[in-house]
């Protein structure tokens, strides 16, 4: 799929992990990053970490958001990133969204992810941003 | 054109039969600032009124109820003050409940964990980390014995939140009730039960939507026999506003869900008036809470017309429509919390000047933290002051005639019904909701919000505008108390373990049989719970006859 600039649409997952069903958040980044010129693919709800990461290998993604608002990010998120390695594909930065505290978020940083954007996050600077990580990530 | 003498004897009568039809000896006195007392009901000089006034607007405690389900509102009883709690394991819940009716509250509400609102076991993988996290865990009925414990249950009002997993939190409560000699004839209070709005907004469903039809059908049928005193379903606007959608998306949206269960009870040969007059609502009242009061006026006027005209019912029970409200959600901000107590005064004023019958007040902390006992205390003591200090209690509907509340009544009304239009349009909110119509016009909503918020255009004080305080509370992740999911999945354990498996496999095997088939599995399902049959064991069995739901495309 290329966009006008004829360069290949940047895929960006947007999944959300466990059991939690708000998806409000999702849904409107999901669109936000479609009116800025990329494919996302929405998991829906109540992902494993396995089928995430099968799903960011399987649509090619290069970019892989996590939605989570229920406050039990920190270990999914470590399981995320480790399964991700294990399928190799440890260059595909994971973003998180949602109710994520400071301190939680430089955790998260620490783990590997790429960027946190807690909820309120401007909406206008989420396109520029997934764009510049996928950018920086090494070209596959 | 005013409606001249033909009105005036019109609305005469009927103040004599609203007069008759109040309990004058529960009356309160209420002195007025002007000297002598407030009238129980104001009503607007006669020369002049619209001819359509009787029919659209009339008295409280009549068709269509715009002014209020009650004759005398508040004057004779007050809404019931209540809270939402309960988190950790049954003990804690129990501990909780018995300090909240201590200190006035009339009756306990019970949230449930993620695992039980998603019909798992605390012990399978999926429930890791959310075992007692935003609700109390329930596998088996051993879990309502002790949340109950000690509680006066026929004295109080039970509120169970379960949605997609009704049928078997009611069957599991039951079962522990009758153990302790407490008949569900005896037991007062509600279930939520909509299970449409986890498909649109909640997304705790489980099963497809027409097989969650019919557990609510099953619920309902039960319940008209069973538990008079019980109401089994609560049309529930709240999640749609969560989600994001606007007052007139709220509340068509959940009357579209209603229609949807008043059609599936025809299909089935139900009379609407056996089980219409136990079904209640339950909205959101945030900061514009003179349009929420509007909103309600037009909520009960659009339900009194529509169980009348489309659906036959004639019992005064079935037409006039009973309101809880919800105050807080995503109204409450992280940014200086305290200030969301006056927000939740607004709300409760929103509420009241609505006329709602029950009322529930998040603590201060909502948006970031499970509320502690002295948030919930300010939350009830809210409820308190607006009720017994306050005059929005001291005459039915003292908006009415209001210019601005009785047009926006109308104009809302107006929104309301062209949301229902539109999905009647598609086929009804079963079609609506597995094509994924209702969820993108809630993201839709969600988006223009967000834009909003970010832009100014909404005003949140202390958050986009006079935010002068930049450290938002952090929210307080209570990480699942690892001993409380140990402790439940022990107890869990120890309950398979003492019971008889070869009965449990049996009942087990009927609900398989029952479920294939069209009998009402309220029974089967009871059976079960009694046998020790964990939550979701019964769940996997109707998975495996059912299937589960597909979510549609974004």
């Amino acid at each position: 799929m290329m966009d006008p600039a004829g360069e290949r649409r940047i895929r960006v997952l947007v999944a959300k992990l466990g059991l939690d069903g708000h998806d409000r958040g999702a849904k409107v980044v999901a669109h936000v990053l479609r009116d800025a010129g990329m494919e996302v693919i929405y998991t829906g709800l109540r992902r494993t970490v396995a089928q995430v990461v099968a799903a960011a290998v399987e649509e090619d993604v290069d970019v892989i958001g996590l939605s989570i608002l229920s406050g039990a990010h920190l270990a999914l998120v470590e399981q995320l990133l480790r399964a991700r390695d294990a399928v190799g594909a440890n260059e595909v930065p994971v973003v998180v969204g949602g109710t994520v505290s400071a301190r939680d978020a430089d955790r998260l940083l620490q783990m590997g992810v790429a960027q946190v954007f807690p909820v309120h996050s401007p909406l206008s600077e989420l396109g520029p941003r997934i764009r510049e990580l996928a950018a920086a990530a090494p070209s596959r | 054109m005013c409606g001249g003498d033909a009105l005036t004897e019109k609305l005469n009568e009927a103040l004599e039969a609203w007069w008759s039809a109040c309990e004058r000896a529960e009356l309160r006195n209420v002195p007025s600032e002007a000297g002598g007392d407030v009238a129980v009901c104001y009503v607007p000089e006669q020369s002049g009124l619209p001819e359509d006034y009787m029919q659209r607007i009339g008295l409280p405690g009549q068709f269509p109820y715009t002014r209020g389900v009650y004759p005398a509102m508040y004057r004779d009883r007050m809404w019931q003050m209540r809270l939402y709690s309960g988190f950790g394991t049954a003990e804690d819940t129990n501990r909780r409940w018995r300090f909240l009716l201590e200190h006035g509250n009339m009756g306990v509400s019970a949230a449930f964990d993620l695992p039980t609102q998603c019909g798992i076991d605390s012990d399978d993988d999926m429930a890791r980390a959310e075992v007692g996290r935003v609700g109390v865990a329930v596998d088996t009925l051993r879990d309502f014995e002790i949340m109950f414990d000690g509680l006066p249950v026929r004295q109080m009002g039970v509120s169970l939140n379960a949605h997609s997993t009704a049928p078997f939190v009611l069957a599991l409560f039951l079962a522990a009730m009758e153990n302790q000699g407490v008949a569900p004839h005896d037991i007062s209070g509600s279930m939520t039960t909509d299970v449409l709005k986890d498909y649109v907004a909640r997304g705790t469903w489980i099963f497809p939507p027409r097989h969650g039809l019919r557990l609510v059908g099953d619920i309902l049928e039960y319940c008209s026999s069973e538990m008079p005193r019980f109401y089994p379903l609560v049309i529930r606007g709240p999640d749609m506003r969560d989600a994001g959608a606007t007052m007139a998306q709220e509340v068509g949206f959940a009357f579209a869900n209603a229609v949807a269960y008043l059609g599936y009870m025809q299909t089935r040969g139900v009379d609407v008036d056996m089980f219409a007059p136990r079904l209640s609502a339950q909205f959101y009242f945030y900061g514009h809470f003179l349009q929420e009061a509007a909103k309600a006026r037009a909520a009960r006027r659009i339900w009194a017309n529509m169980l009348r005209e489309r659906f036959g019912a004639r019992k005064q029970s079935s037409l006039l429509l009973r309101i809880t409200a919800a105050v807080g959600g995503t109204y409450f901000q992280v940014f200086e919390p305290e200030i969301n107590i006056v927000r939740g005064t607004l709300g409760c004023l929103g509420g009241v000047l609505g006329g709602c019958q029950g009322m529930l007040l998040a603590g201060y902390d909502e948006a970031y933290d499970i509320p502690t006992e002295e948030t919930q205390r300010i939350a009830l003591r809210t409820q308190q002051i607006v009720g017994f200090e306050s005059d929005a209690t001291a005459t039915a509907d003292p908006l009415g005639g209001s210019h601005f509340v009785e047009r926006l009544t109308d104009e809302l009304e107006e929104a309301i019904l062209a949301v229902m239009e539109r999905i009647e349009a598609l086929g009804g909110a079963v079609e609506a909701i597995e094509s994924g119509f209702m969820q993108r016009e809630i993201t839709a909503s969600a988006l223009a919000q967000e834009r909003s918020k970010q832009s100014g255009e909404t005003p949140l004080v202390g958050v986009n505008v006079f935010a002068d305080n930049p450290h938002p509370k952090e929210l307080a992740v209570h990480a699942a108390d690892a001993g409380a999911s140990d402790r439940q999945i022990q107890r869990l354990a120890r309950v398979r373990a003492e019971r008889d498996e070869r009965i449990v496999q049996a009942r087990l095997g009927s609900l398989c049989e029952a479920a294939a088939g069209d009998v009402n599995l309220m029974p089967p399902l009871l059976d079960c719970a009694r046998a020790g049959t964990s939550l979701g064991e019964m769940v996997s069995v109707l998975k495996d006859v059912f299937g589960e739901f597909k979510e549609p495309a974004l």
